[in-house]
C-alpha cells in the first residue's frame, strides 16, 4: 500500500508540477506566469457567467414540463461522457507514453499499481475540470429544487465517484487497443488509424443507442402528456447513451426517498466494480501492450534503386518542404496526432452529439429556429473552425515542438517568410480535417447548402490563418525548446492557454462587430466584413511574426 | 575566408566572460584546429559564426558577408555540424537530407550524385529508408555530416566531429577534410582528440578561459612553447598556466 501512495503522490507531483512550482514561486523571473495564470482565468469569468445564466434558463424550461430530473441527468452525463471520450486519449498519453514508464517499468511494480496510480492522478485533475463543469448543475439543481441536506451529501459523494466509471471504461478500452496493435513494423500508423477508428466507433455506437426505442413522436401531445404524467421520462431517454448517469441522476433527484440511497449505493458499487474490474486487466495486458512500445522498427532495407531515384526526384520549394516536414512530424508523433488531429476532429463531433441528444429531448425548437436562417450555421461553423484553428494547438506549438532540433531552423539559409508560411500552411492542412470532420457532423442535424459549405470552408479557413499566426506569436515570444517527452511541448505547454486566451479575445471582437451588425446590415456585407478583417489581421501579424522571429532567432541562446 | 575581428561574448548578465575578443583569419585551402579545454568557449565561438548565438561586440565574416547582417547569402557559404546529432527524429533519413537539399536550393541532380557517394562512403544507404529514430548515435552523426557535405560547402565547420564515430567514418571524414582543401575550400573544427588536430591540421589555435593562447602551425606552437614536444604536451603548458 505504501508503494501504491508513492506512487500515487510523485504521480501528482509530476503532472502539477509542485515541486517545480514551490521553487518557481520563489524566484522573481517565474512569478509573472503566475500572475498570467490569475488574469487569464479573470478574463474568462464572463464566459462563465454566460455558461451559468444559460444553465438557469434550462432549468427553467424544463422544470415547466415537468422533466427538472433532466437537468440533473444532462450535467452528470456530459460530465461522464466527456471524461470517457476524452478521457481515451488523455488514458493513451499517460498510460503508454509519459517519460516515467521509463522507470517505473523495469521497477518490481506490479502493474495494477501503475495503472492504479495514473488513474487516481487522471481522476484528479477530472475533479478540477468537473467542478467548472458539473457543479454549476449542482448547485443549480440543490438550489432550485428546495433540496434537503441528504441531496447535498449525496452530489458530494456522486461528484467525487463521477469520473470512476467513464475514466475505467476509457482505460480497458485504450488497454485491449494498445496490446492488439502493438504489432511489430507500422506500430505508430497502425494505432494512429486505428485511435479514430475507435473514437469514431464510440461516437456511432452513442448516436445508435441515442436512436434506439425513440419511438415516441417528440412534440406530439402524446408526448407532452407523456412528459407531464412521468418526471423520469426524459432521464431514461436521455440517459440511454451512459446508462450509469441514470442511476447518478436518480440517486440526486430522488434523495429524499429510500430509493435514492439505493440508486446512490449502486452507483458507487458499479464505479468501485469498474476500477477493479481495470486493475484485474490491467494485470492481464498492460505490460502486453506497452513493452516495445518505444521500440522502433529498424529494417536494414537498402533502398531500391528506383526508390532512390523516387526519393531523389522529389525537390519541392523551401516553404512546400518546410510545411510536408511539419506534417510528417505531426502525423508520426502519435502525441501531436492526438492532440491536433483528435482535438479538431473530436470538438465537432462531441457538439453534434449534444445537439442530437438536446435536439432528442428538449431542445428540438433549437435546430427548428436555426433552420429558417441558415447563415447562422455558416457564421456559426467561421466561428468555431477559426477557434480550431487555435486549439489544433499547431501554431502555438510549433516552435517548442522542435525542441532540440530548434538549431537547424536557424542555421538554414532560408528567409523567415518561408519558414513562416510552410508552418502555417501544416495548420491549415489540419484545419481542413477539422472542416471535414465539422460539415460532416453537422450534416447529420442540417442540410447545408453549397453556399453553407463554401462559407465555411473559405472563410473558416482564411480565419484560421489570424488564429495561427497568433498562437506562433505567444510561441516565438517564450518557445518551450528544452524537453525529453513531446508530450511536454504539446500538451504541456502552457503557450497552448495562453494562445486560447488570445484567440477567444479576437475571435469574441469579431463576434461582437457580427453580433452589432448582423441586424443592421445586409449578410453579404457582414461576410465582407468578415474577410476584411481576416486578411487585414493576417498581413499585420505576418509582419509582426516575421519581426519576432528574426530577432528571436539571433536572440535565444 | 572566415574572419572574425574582436568578438566577445559574455553569459549572465555580463558576468561570466565565455569568449574574450578573439580575433582570427582562416584563408581557402585551409584546415584550422580549434583546441582547448571543457567550457573554454570553442562551442560558443562556432555558434556565434553559424549565427546561432549574437556576439556582443565584433564581426564575423564569411567570404566578405557578414553572418549577421547578411544571414541568408552567408549561410549558404557554410554548413554546420553540431557536437551531438539532434535532429528529426520521425523524418526517414532520406526525407531528412532531401529536406536539407530543398533547404539549400541543391538541383535534383546534383543532390541525387552527391547524395549516393556520401551515403555510400560513411555506409548508409541500407539504413537511409528508416527513421532517424532508429539509427544509433553514430549513424545520426554520420547522416548530418552528409547533409551537411550536399550542398558543398565553402567553410566546412565542425564541433568534435570526431566524437562517437568509428574509426573507419572518422578515417573518412579525414579524408574528406583534405580533399575540401585540396579544393580550395574552408575547414574549422573543434576537437579535444590532439592527434587529429596534430595531423590533419594546417594551422591551430588554443582557446582558453575564453581567449585565444596560442595560434599557427604545428612549427609555430612548437617554436614558442618552452617545451617544444607533442601538441599534447604543448596544451597542457598553455592551458595550466
Amino acid at each position: 500500500m505504501r508503494k501504491l501512495f508513492s506512487l500515487i503522490k510523485t504521480d501528482l507531483n509530476m503532472t502539477f508540477g509542485l515541486s517545480s512550482l514551490s521553487f518557481k514561486a520563489k524566484e522573481k523571473q517565474e512569478r509573472w506566469k503566475f500572475i498570467l495564470i490569475v488574469v487569464v482565468m479573470f478574463s474568462l469569468i464572463p464566459f462563465y457567467r454566460l455558461f451559468v445564466s444559460w444553465l438557469l434558463k434550462i432549468y427553467t424550461g424544463l422544470s415547466m414540463l415537468n422533466q427538472e430530473g433532466s437537468f440533473m441527468l444532462i450535467g452528470i452525463l456530459y460530465s461522464q461522457l466527456i471524461v470517457f471520450i476524452l478521457g481515451i486519449v488523455h488514458v493513451m498519453s499517460k498510460y503508454y507514453f509519459s517519460n516515467d514508464l521509463n522507470i517505473l517499468v523495469p521497477a518490481p511494480i506490479k502493474s495494477s499499481f501503475i495503472i492504479g496510480s495514473k488513474f487516481i492522478s487522471i481522476c484528479i485533475s477530472q475533479y478540477i475540470s468537473q467542478l467548472v463543469l458539473t457543479l454549476p448543475f449542482i448547485i443549480i439543481y440543490g438550489i432550485k429544487s428546495q433540496l434537503g441536506f441528504l441531496f447535498w451529501i449525496y452530489s458530494f459523494i456522486i461528484f467525487l465517484t463521477l469520473p470512476i466509471i467513464p475514466l475505467s471504461f476509457s482505460s480497458i478500452i485504450v488497454m485491449f487497443f494498445m496490446k492488439y496493435t502493438n504489432i511489430k513494423g507500422k506500430k505508430d500508423l497502425i494505432r494512429g488509424i486505428g485511435y479514430f477508428l475507435l473514437i469514431g466507433i464510440i461516437v456511432f455506437l452513442q448516436l445508435k443507442i441515442q436512436s434506439l426505442g425513440n419511438n415516441i413522436e417528440i412534440g406530439g401531445e402524446q408526448y407532452l402528456n407523456k412528459l407531464l404524467a412521468d418526471n423520469s421520462i426524459l432521464i431514461k431517454n436521455i440517459g440511454k447513451s451512459f446508462p450509469p448517469s441514470i442511476i447518478g441522476t436518480f440517486a440526486l433527484v430522488r434523495s429524499n426517498s429510500f430509493n435514492g440511497f439505493l440508486n446512490l449505493i449502486l452507483f458507487i458499487s458499479i464505479s468501485i466494480g469498474s476500477f477493479i474490474l481495470l486493475l484485474f486487466i490491467s494485470e492481464k495486458i498492460f505490460f502486453s501492450g506497452l513493452i516495445g512500445s518505444s521500440e522502433m522498427a529498424f529494417k536494414k532495407s537498402s533502398l531500391q534503386e528506383k526508390t532512390i531515384k523516387d526519393s531523389f526526384a522529389k525537390s519541392y520549394p523551401q516553404y512546400i518542404s518546410i510545411f510536408l516536414k511539419e506534417i510528417k512530424m505531426l502525423f508520426r508523433t502519435p502525441i501531436y496526432l492526438f492532440n491536433s488531429i483528435g482535438g479538431v476532429i473530436i470538438i465537432p463531433i462531441v457538439l453534434v452529439m449534444t445537439t442530437i441528444i438536446n435536439g432528442k429531448g428538449s431542445f428540438g425548437a433549437i435546430s427548428g429556429e436555426i433552420e429558417d436562417q441558415t447563415h447562422l450555421i455558416t457564421l456559426f461553423g467561421i466561428g468555431l473552425i477559426s477557434l480550431l484553428g487555435m486549439t489544433n494547438s499547431v501554431g502555438c506549438t510549433t516552435f517548442s515542438r522542435e525542441g532540440k532540433n530548434f538549431w537547424i531552423s536557424r542555421v538554414i539559409p532560408v528567409k523567415v517568410e518561408h519558414q513562416i508560411i510552410g508552418k502555417i500552411l501544416s495548420s491549415l492542412f489540419i484545419q481542413l480535417i477539422a472542416i471535414a470532420a465539422f460539415i460532416i457532423s453537422i450534416s447529420f442535424i442540417f442540410d447545408l447548402t453549397l453556399t453553407n459549405i463554401l462559407g465555411i470552408v473559405f472563410l473558416g479557413l482564411l480565419g484560421s490563418i489570424p488564429m495561427t499566426e497568433l498562437g506562433m506569436i505567444v510561441d516565438i515570444m517564450r518557445p518551450l525548446l528544452v524537453w525529453d517527452n513531446p508530450q511536454k511541448a504539446m500538451k504541456e505547454n502552457l503557450n497552448v492557454i495562453l494562445g486560447m486566451v488570445v484567440g477567444i479575445l479576437y475571435l469574441l471582437v469579431i463576434g461582437m462587430i457580427v453580433f452589432y451588425y448582423i441586424t443592421k446590415l445586409e449578410l453579404n456585407i457582414i461576410y465582407f466584413i468578415i474577410t476584411t478583417i481576416f486578411i487585414l489581421s493576417s498581413f499585420l501579424l505576418f509582419v509582426w511574426l516575421k519581426k519576432l522571429c528574426i530577432s528571436q532567432f539571433s536572440n535565444i541562446e | 575566408m572566415l574572419k572574425l575581428e574582436g568578438v566577445s561574448k559574455t553569459y549572465d548578465k555580463g558576468k561570466v566572460k565565455a569568449v574574450d575578443n578573439i580575433n582570427l583569419e582562416i584563408k581557402s585551402g585551409e584546415i584550422f584546429g580549434f583546441l582547448g579545454p571543457n567550457g573554454a568557449g570553442k562551442t560558443t565561438t562556432i555558434k556565434m559564426i553559424v549565427g546561432l548565438l549574437k556576439p556582443d561586440s565584433g564581426k564575423i565574416t564569411i567570404n566578405g558577408l557578414d553572418i549577421w547582417k547578411e544571414p541568408i547569402s552567408a549561410k549558404k557559404q557554410i554548413s554546420y555540424v553540431p557536437d551531438t546529432p539532434e535532429i528529426y527524429n520521425k523524418l526517414k533519413g532520406i526525407e531528412y537530407l532531401n529536406f536539407i537539399s530543398d533547404m539549400y536550393d541543391i538541383p535534383k541532380g546534383i543532390r541525387e550524385e552527391r547524395m549516393k557517394r556520401y551515403l555510400e562512403i560513411f555506409k548508409l544507404e541500407k539504413a537511409v529508408g528508416d527513421l532517424i529514430e532508429s539509427y544509433s548515435h553514430g549513424m545520426k552523426q554520420k547522416l548530418v555530416l552528409t547533409s551537411a557535405l550536399l550542398h558543398d560547402p565553402e567553410v566546412f565547420i565542425l564541433d568534435e566531429p570526431m566524437v562517437g564515430l568509428d574509426p573507419k567514418s572518422s578515417f573518412q571524414l579525414k579524408k574528406i577534410m583534405r580533399e575540401r582543401c585540396d579544393e580550395g575550400k574552408t575547414v574549422f573544427f573543434s576537437t579535444h582528440v590532439l592527434e587529429v588536430a596534430e595531423k590533419i591540421c594546417d594551422r591551430l589555435a588554443i582557446i582558453n578561459n575564453g581567449k585565444i593562447i596560442a595560434l599557427g602551425t604545428m612549427e609555430e606552437l612548437k617554436s614558442h612553447a618552452e617545451s617544444s614536444q607533442s601538441l599534447e604536451n604543448i596544451f597542457l603548458e598553455l592551458t595550466e598556466q
